[in-house]
């Protein structure tokens, strides 16, 4: 039996990735301190209140990581999809369906707080993937462009929820919300002496180990991922594409009804007319920065909930408009997909050394 | 009389951003109007240096001089203009655009602001009838034969006025009769004043038209020698550095009455065209069959339906007495009928993928890799991967590395371990050497051998014809769709297998008449 | 009826070309091989920098100019991430339009001092000077210059793309960049020509629905009609009359839509009408498409050819 040498290729690529990826975020601070600048406010006091309002105290920390689990689960179901090629730009609508069953069940359904909850996960997936489940039969039927379905499902998500919501017995008109979820259906907090963060994190984070499992060390994400990375050597090795494809789609939709669930049980306990959740480009931006790397993504995850929650005190303090996230989380993303760029030149160097010394 | 010297190379080196050396202090000269033949194996760096002469890379070091003076080109464009035209090993043409539109790309008659097709068709033609070169100018390149695409590629370049034409492995795709007709055209262009350039690894061209040939091998310059001061024999060795046999090896007489593949009237149309029109042939234990064939002519859907990737309109396909026609790609693996395919990056490999789990691509799901039927096996896959490494002598610093770092000899080693794992009863592989070094050839011819003295049959699809005669027990030759020849080989000659490939019965249409 | 005719048909030409304009543009820029999902955020950015810079200034013609500058702005940055760097452009689409959110929104603080929507600012719904002609002098005037302005500028695309030797090589650069370099076409000039056009596209069409058709810029006015634009694109077969007779078909169910709401008591609820222009559209698309119908797309689109990104 030949000795097994220990493996410098994971640990020396895993270094070059998270290096570009830090360059990544410093160039969006760049240029995100040019567009501050523009509107005559000081970058370096707007940096410094968002990062107060992200990590700065208990009550901040506890903030950021109430926000984490949605963008977590978004995460999560963009890198499945991504994983088998299937970009699930549907993601919004599917998060929406899974909020919507989920608090229908919260609402009606009489049962203790355990199967409660366990019920409403369960809803918020039976949503979310009858939503999926319309664009995904037909990009792999007939060839419709998936992307431009999901962007189409998600209007016509919103407008439908927002129709349904009216539809619950008990409407609060007021509000244009449905009723509230029972208090059995609410999800415990924990660490309560900092102020109570609320459990949905766990699972979720829960979730994001689950997910590596099923992608990494299952015959079934093994075939998904060569599906994702070459198709037709897939097909050629027997993998059938549409069954895989429709798995990972489905798969993504299953996080998403769970992103959706746990935000209701979580967080909002409710469900509002006209508010369309945001989650979606995070989504993108952590599963890019994650690069199927658990820890990877659970970091990247806490980074955007930190943005999410300082850009609050951020408009406060400073005034400028807590949007200004978006537009650095835009520039971040512009900036990750660049990276070709920076590990270019690096090659060039290489070689150039090369050519000194071999040639 | 001291001959000019048009293109002169410098100690010229190239290394690529990926660390690969292509090219190390290259320094030759071409002379004017001369055929110089630019020989080595795969991957010895040829087409780069060409590539470089036409524009498309820029060295990483030295120089080079063009009618005396430094040269200067960074874009084809610039070569272009300086006289260089290129016609490459894999066709540069537009395929949803007509004949004629692919030739005036880039030097369109007319003024800036119309395009004249009317003239541009006339002075096209015009040229096309000077040079004997005959093409349809309103045919959309996806509809012509390879030939002819092979002379609208030789006009594009004589449309720009080229006096320097490179020429990158021009007879590869072409049958032993299209390669004299094009053989004659080169000696036409000499003629007519223009400078040749050619590179080739198939050496009977290269001795017949060549006035002198530089060797390449592994990035470097050998020598330059007149065509008369060698022969095939001495350039084979010059370009491999030192003796090769090609051939597989010796092969055990095996007799048997059983037939493992059983192929029977399979027809198969797309798009309203038909690719297969009744084809049938068998395949026994311990034979090597060769299908030789000009590219297009039915090969690639009789592979589809074979490995059951396609089904066919009509007709069927029998392994070991069991009807496989309807089965899947996986079914038809896991009975025993593995394929190596033509393209390994495209269906062979998954690049970005660890080279342990490129192993069990196509195998993933069976008993010995899975825990619990679920979940992977990662003992036994790394254990596997490291045995197959060392039976076919994988070059890699370990199985974790992505599939993409190996050399393309290397890749196809391991599809072949892959696909020889399970001890498939008939292997079926397209190709089986494209872009490989001499070693490797070496090495897959050796393995095929091997395979079939086993007592397993082999189904091999070339276009190389060399390839054909040296391995096979028994040459097929298809042509149309349909079988046209079945010969044990013995005494055949390249020229035969030509005539059937090229169709006994001569066609009524243009592409194969004679000068 | 009559009036409801010719409301339907002056509220389509209204609304569909903005995203006709837009969809035109995407297709241009596709046809070279670079395709862009984000044009929804190239519209946004065009939207609020028209009023932006009629606001400035007093003179809408301006806040076209802005709008023109801001979506080759835009264009340059999606090209060097997709062309040069050869980065997934989906993502870097989704950043733009989520950019572009950020940035208007930033803006609208910084500007008007307010958030959601601007201040009216002057506008150009109308042209006044065609009131002269005889007969359809009234009809023609009820439009704004810049759906006449949109109108010429699909017949030029569209006879330069097809008639003029630039054309065809942008056509090639599409269809198989490599080939296109060894003819001594410049592949990434021409491609990063290609998405300058998109983008300026863009940003006018979001100048239309802005200073176009009213007086102001809302937070989210737009409305998927940028994605709406490149489903016109696929629905009218990668060309560019194809992608303007679609985005007008799309307009006319915008059309319809906005009609249905006015109508006092219309027994299907509202919130079904307001999803008709993506429903309908999605399923045309749906009907239109099918496995075996051969893809009319740009053989090249989306794979770049550039040294950084190992493609050359």
């Amino acid at each position: 039996m030949t000795v097994k040498k220990t493996d410098g290729t994971k640990l020396r690529e895993g270094l070059n990735s998270f290096l570009t990826s830090l360059i990544a975020i410093v160039l969006a601070m760049i240029a995100g301190s040019i567009l501050i600048s523009l509107v005559d406010a000081s970058p370096a006091a707007v940096f410094s209140a968002l990062f107060k309002g992200a990590f700065g105290s208990g009550k901040s920390i506890v903030g950021t990581l109430n926000r984490m689990a949605p963008i977590l689960m978004a995460g999560l179901a963009l890198t499945v999809g991504n994983s088998a090629s299937l970009f699930n730009i549907g993601f919004t609508g599917q998060f929406m369906l899974g909020s919507l069953f989920a608090t229908w069940v919260g609402v009606y359904i009489k049962l203790p707080a355990v199967p409660l909850i366990a019920l409403m996960l369960l809803a918020g997936v039976i949503g979310s993937c009858l939503w999926a489940a319309i664009p995904t039969w037909f990009q792999l039927s007939r060839n419709v462009n998936f992307v431009f379905s999901g962007i189409m499902m998600n209007y016509i998500a919103l407008y439908l929820c927002n129709w349904l919501i009216m539809q619950f017995p008990g409407y609060n008109a007021m509000s244009n919300a449905t009723p509230t979820i029972q208090e059995s259906a609410r999800l415990p907090t924990i660490l309560n002496s900092l102020g109570g963060v609320n459990s949905s994190i766990i699972i979720a984070i829960l979730l994001v180990a689950v997910s590596s499992v099923i992608m990494f060390k299952t015959k079934v994400g093994f075939e998904m991922r060569a599906v994702g990375a070459n198709r037709n050597a897939a097909l050629s090795a027997g993998i059938s594409i549409n069954k895989r494809m429709f798995q990972a789609g489905l798969l993504s939709a299953v996080f998403a009804g769970l992103g959706g669930a746990l935000e209701v049980m979580g967080s909002t306990y409710r469900m509002q007319q006209d508010v369309q959740p945001t989650y979606l480009v995070m989504g993108i931006a952590v599963s890019m920065l994650g690069k199927e790397n658990p820890a990877a993504i659970l970091v990247a995850s806490l980074l955007f909930a930190g943005m999410q929650n300082g850009s609050t005190m951020m408009q406060l303090k400073t005034g400028v408009s807590s949007q200004f996230v978006m537009a650095v989380q835009g520039m971040l993303i512009i900036f990750i997909c660049s990276e070709n760029f920076i590990t270019y030149i690096g090659k060039k160097i290489k070689a150039q050394k090369r050519m000194k010394t071999e040639v | 009389m001291e001959k000019e010297k048009i293109i002169e190379l410098k100690n010229v080196s190239k290394v690529f951003p990926n660390g690969v050396i292509a090219n190390r202090n290259i320094s030759f000269d071409i002379e004017k109007g001369e055929v110089h033949a630019i020989v080595g194996e795969n991957g010895a760096g040829k087409s780069t240096l060409m590539n470089t002469i036409f524009g498309l890379y820029t060295p990483s070091s030295g120089e080079i001089l063009l009618r005396g003076r430094p040269m200067k080109i960074s874009t084809p464009s610039d070569a272009i203009s300086q006289g260089i035209g290129m016609v490459h090993q894999h066709f540069m043409l537009i395929q949803s655009f007509t004949v004629l539109q692919n030739i005036i790309l880039g030097a369109e008659v007319g003024n800036k602001a119309k395009i004249n097709y009317k003239k541009a068709r006339k002075e096209v033609m015009a040229l096309s009838e000077s040079f004997g070169l005959r093409i349809d100018p309103d045919t959309l390149v996806m509809d012509i034969s390879v030939a002819m695409q092979q002379r609208v590629e030789i006009l594009k370049v004589l449309w720009r006025k080229a006096e320097i034409i490179i020429f990158d492995e021009p007879t590869a795709v072409l049958t032993p009769q299209e390669i004299d007709e094009f053989c004659d055209m080169v000696l036409r262009l000499k003629k007519q004043g223009k400078t040749i350039i050619f590179i080739s690894h198939k050496l009977a061209e290269v001795m017949k038209v060549s006035d002198r040939i530089t060797i390449i091998r592994r990035g470097e310059v050998i020598t330059t020698k007149n065509v008369d001061e060698v022969d095939e024999k001495k350039l084979a060795v010059l370009m491999v550095g030192h003796q090769i046999t090609l051939g597989g090896g010796e092969k055990k007489v095996i007799e048997s009455s059983e037939k493992i593949l059983e192929v029977e009237g399979l027809a198969y149309a797309e798009n309203g065209v038909n690719k297969l029109n009744g084809v049938s042939f068998t395949l026994s234990p311990g034979e090597i069959v060769g299908v030789a064939g000009v590219d297009g002519n039915g090969q690639d859907e009789l592979v589809d339906i074979i490995c059951g990737k396609k089904k066919p309109d009509s007709g069927k396909v029998e392994f070991m007495g069991r009807d496989i026609t309807k089965n899947t790609i996986g079914e038809i693996r896991d009975m025993g009928l593995a394929t190596v395919f033509e393209d390994r990056h495209k269906d062979g490999l998954v690049l970005s993928f660890p080279l342990k789990d490129n192993l069990i691509l196509g195998y993933q799901a069976r008993d010995k890799y899975l825990k619990y039927k679920v979940f992977r096996n990662e003992k036994a896959i790394s254990e596997d991967a490291e045995i197959l490494k060392e039976r076919f002598d994988v070059r890699c610093s370990s199985m974790e590395v992505p599939a993409g770092t190996l050399s393309g000899g290397n890749q196809q080693k391991l599809v072949i371990a892959r696909e020889t794992n399970f001890s498939p009863k008939m292997l079926m592989t397209v190709q089986p050497t494209r872009g490989l070094d001499m070693g490797a050839i070496e090495y897959v011819h050796n393995k095929l051998v091997e395979h079939r003295n086993e007592g397993n049959g082999v189904l091999m699809f070339s276009l190389e014809l060399d390839e054909i005669l040296q391995v096979s027990d028994r040459i097929l030759v298809i042509f149309d769709g349909k079988i046209v020849a079945d010969l044990p080989n013995k005494n055949v000659t390249k020229r035969e297998i030509g005539n059937y490939m090229l169709g006994v019965t001569k066609k009524e249409d243009h592409d194969s008449e004679e000068n | 009826m009559w009036v409801f005719l010719s409301y339907i048909f002056t509220a389509t030409i209204r609304l569909g070309t903005p995203i006709a304009l837009t969809a035109v543009g995407a297709c241009y820029g596709q046809r070279t091989g670079v395709n862009n999902l984000g044009l929804e955020g190239f519209m946004t950015m065009g939207a609020f920098l028209a009023v932006t810079g009629s606001y400035l200034t007093g003179n809408p013609w301006t806040g076209v100019l802005f709008a023109c500058v801001a979506g080759a702005f835009m264009a340059v940055i999606h090209g060097f991430v997709t062309i040069t760097c050869g980065g997934k452009m989906a993502v870097s689409s989704q950043a733009l339009v989520l950019l572009s959110t950020g940035i208007a929104s930033v803006g609208l603080l910084a500007v008007f001092g307010t958030m959601g929507y601007s201040a009216q600012v002057a506008s150009i719904t109308k042209t006044p000077v065609l009131a002269n002609i005889p007969v359809v002098g009234e009809f023609l005037s009820g439009f704004s210059p810049l759906v006449y302005l949109a109108v010429v500028i699909v017949i030029l695309l569209n006879y330069v793309l097809y008639k003029t030797p630039v054309g065809l090589q942008m056509q090639a650069c599409g269809e198989h960049p490599r080939a296109a370099d060894t003819a001594g076409i410049r592949v990434n000039l021409m491609r990063y020509i290609g998405v300058i056009i998109s983008g300026i596209l863009g940003g006018l069409g979001g100048a239309m629905l802005s200073i176009g058709s009213m007086n102001l810029f809302q937070e989210g006015m737009i409305s998927g009609r940028g994605y709406l634009a490149l489903g016109a694109v696929t629905l009218g077969g990668f060309s560019l009359k194809g992608a303007f007779f679609a985005s007008i078909l799309f307009g006319f169910f915008d059309a319809l839509q906005l009609y249905v709401q006015t109508l006092p008591s219309f027994p299907i609820p509202s919130q079904f009408i307001q999803m008709l222009p993506y429903a309908a559209s999605l399923i045309i698309l749906i009907i239109g498409s099918s496995p075996k119908r051969r893809n009319k797309a740009p053989a090249a689109i989306g794979q770049a050819y550039s040294f950084v990104s190992g493609t050359r």
